[in-house]
């Protein structure tokens, strides 16, 4: 986890920080993880593990559920709409005459 | 007898071939828009030319008169012998045609008296032009909502042999035969055919198409569907002769009561320039004012007959409307909105080019 963190702000160690990471280490990893990374970021600082909401507790044994995959920016192949039937100039005609009752 | 060789090269190759000699009888087939504001009749392919200056300096094949018809007695009484107009001598009196707009509503058209006068002078004008004492097919409109009542009506008002003097000629003409059409259906066929009746290359014929023909009295939208009338089709009854009235009054409020004519309102509508007193006054804020008042009225009432603009590939606006209302329309949907050319003479060209497709068919 430590090892993590401070990957994400690579040079800056912060030992007060990683003093609160400690506080919870009956934690998940992963979830402390997440959520410090997560207001880090949204913050743009790192911020005191006293300052985090409080964990629910999940099962250590969980699988994160699998967030939808995000749909791809542009489609992998170009979407061409079915070209509608040309019209021949007879029956293009025949509409024009086909009167208006 | 002088007969006239016409050679090509290409090539090395030299042709030469007699051009075929005129049909001894040509067809004469013409288009009739009795419109609120003004009459318009086009018997042919020449467009009229304007100058820079907007005068007309060429009428081509076509004519086109205000709408009014007044008995002469009333002209003399109001003063007015000298205004610009034809006289029509019938078997119901003389009449004054040719002021612009009347306040007289209805939804018959040709079926009084008094409307006779409007036919009478577009044969005329046709006769004069010609030389031709006979029209072999005549093609009409109605709005689309008289359209189912009143065809048959005016198709036979319209045929026959009709005897009255212009001025002091005297006139004999005879229409063969009339189809009546609903009337953006002409500006449709104006956009969709050659002057020989032929389709044209458009893609648009191929598609869903709405057309807007913004008239005096109504506006009508007609859905053309692969060139084929839809019975979706519908009439508003807004027009541009609301908008008329409303730059008078406003007219009448910023010029502390001067009282516009309605025979001269069509001329500040088109140029924006009242004269006043011996000067001219810019009055496109006016103008501006008139048609943004009036204009949620008809995109309201289009809404009930539309509810989303996109089913349509393209919009076009016909009609002596089309140039002031084209960029309101475009302001409210992302559909190409496509003003036709000669706006004003859609209806009446689309008339004569499909009686050219009928009598070609």
């Amino acid at each position: 986890m430590a090892r993590n963190f401070v990957a994400f702000r690579p040079g800056k160690k912060h030992p007060e920080i990683m003093e609160d990471l400690s506080r919870y280490k009956n934690q998940s990893a992963r979830i402390r993880e997440l959520y410090l990374l997560g207001l880090a970021v949204e913050r743009g600082e790192y911020v005191r593990a006293s300052e985090l909401p409080k964990i629910v507790a999940v099962p250590a044994t969980a699988a994160p559920a699998a967030a939808p995959a995000p749909p791809p920016l542009e489609p992998a192949v170009e979407y061409k709409p079915p070209e509608p039937a040309v019209e021949a100039d007879d029956d293009i005609l025949r509409n024009m005459l086909a009167g208006f009752e | 007898m002088l007969k006239m060789t016409v050679k090509a090269t290409i090539g090395s190759r030299t042709f030469s071939a007699i051009p075929p000699a005129p049909p001894a009888h040509p067809k004469r087939v013409t288009g009739l828009d009795l419109g609120f504001v003004q009459t318009k009749f086009v018997w042919g392919t020449r467009r009229p030319q304007y100058s820079d200056a907007g005068i007309m300096v060429d009428p081509g094949n076509t004519c086109k008169f205000g709408s009014l018809v007044k008995r002469r007695s009333e002209v003399a009484t109001e003063g007015l012998e000298d205004a610009e107009g034809y006289v029509i001598v019938d078997e119901h009196g003389t009449w004054n045609v040719g002021s612009k707009g009347s306040y007289d509503f209805t939804s018959e058209r040709l079926t009084r008296d008094s409307d006779l006068p409007k036919l009478y002078t577009a044969l005329a004008l046709f006769r004069q032009q010609t030389g031709s004492s006979i029209i072999d097919l005549l093609v009409s409109g109605l709005p689309v909502d008289e359209y189912s009542q009143y065809r048959g009506a005016l198709q036979q008002a319209l045929t026959g042999d009709f005897q009255f003097g212009f001025g002091s000629q005297q006139m004999q003409i005879s229409v063969k035969k009339v189809a009546v059409i609903p009337q953006a259906a002409g500006a449709f066929y104006d956009y969709g055919l050659t002057d020989d009746g032929k389709l044209t290359d458009s893609p648009l014929l191929r598609e869903t198409v709405l057309v807007f023909d913004i008239g005096g009295k109504t506006t009508d939208g007609c859905i053309m569907e692969k060139s084929k009338y839809s019975q979706d089709s519908f009439t508003i009854r807004q027009g541009i002769w609301k908008v008329h009235n409303e730059l008078r009054k406003l007219i009448a409020r910023h010029y502390r009561g001067f009282v516009l004519a309605p025979s001269e309102v069509d001329a500040v509508m088109r140029t924006g320039i009242l004269n006043i007193g011996g000067t001219q006054e810019d009055v496109t804020h006016l103008r501006t004012k008139a048609l943004e008042t009036h204009f949620p009225a008809i995109r309201d009432e289009l809404s009930v007959y539309v509810d989303d603009l996109r089913r349509f590939s393209a919009i076009l606006v016909a009609g002596g409307g089309a140039a002031l209302y084209t960029p309101y329309i475009q302001s409210i949907t992302s559909v190409p909105v496509i003003q036709l050319s000669h706006a004003e003479y859609s209806n009446a060209s689309g008339y004569r080019k499909y009686g050219m497709l009928l009598m070609g068919a």
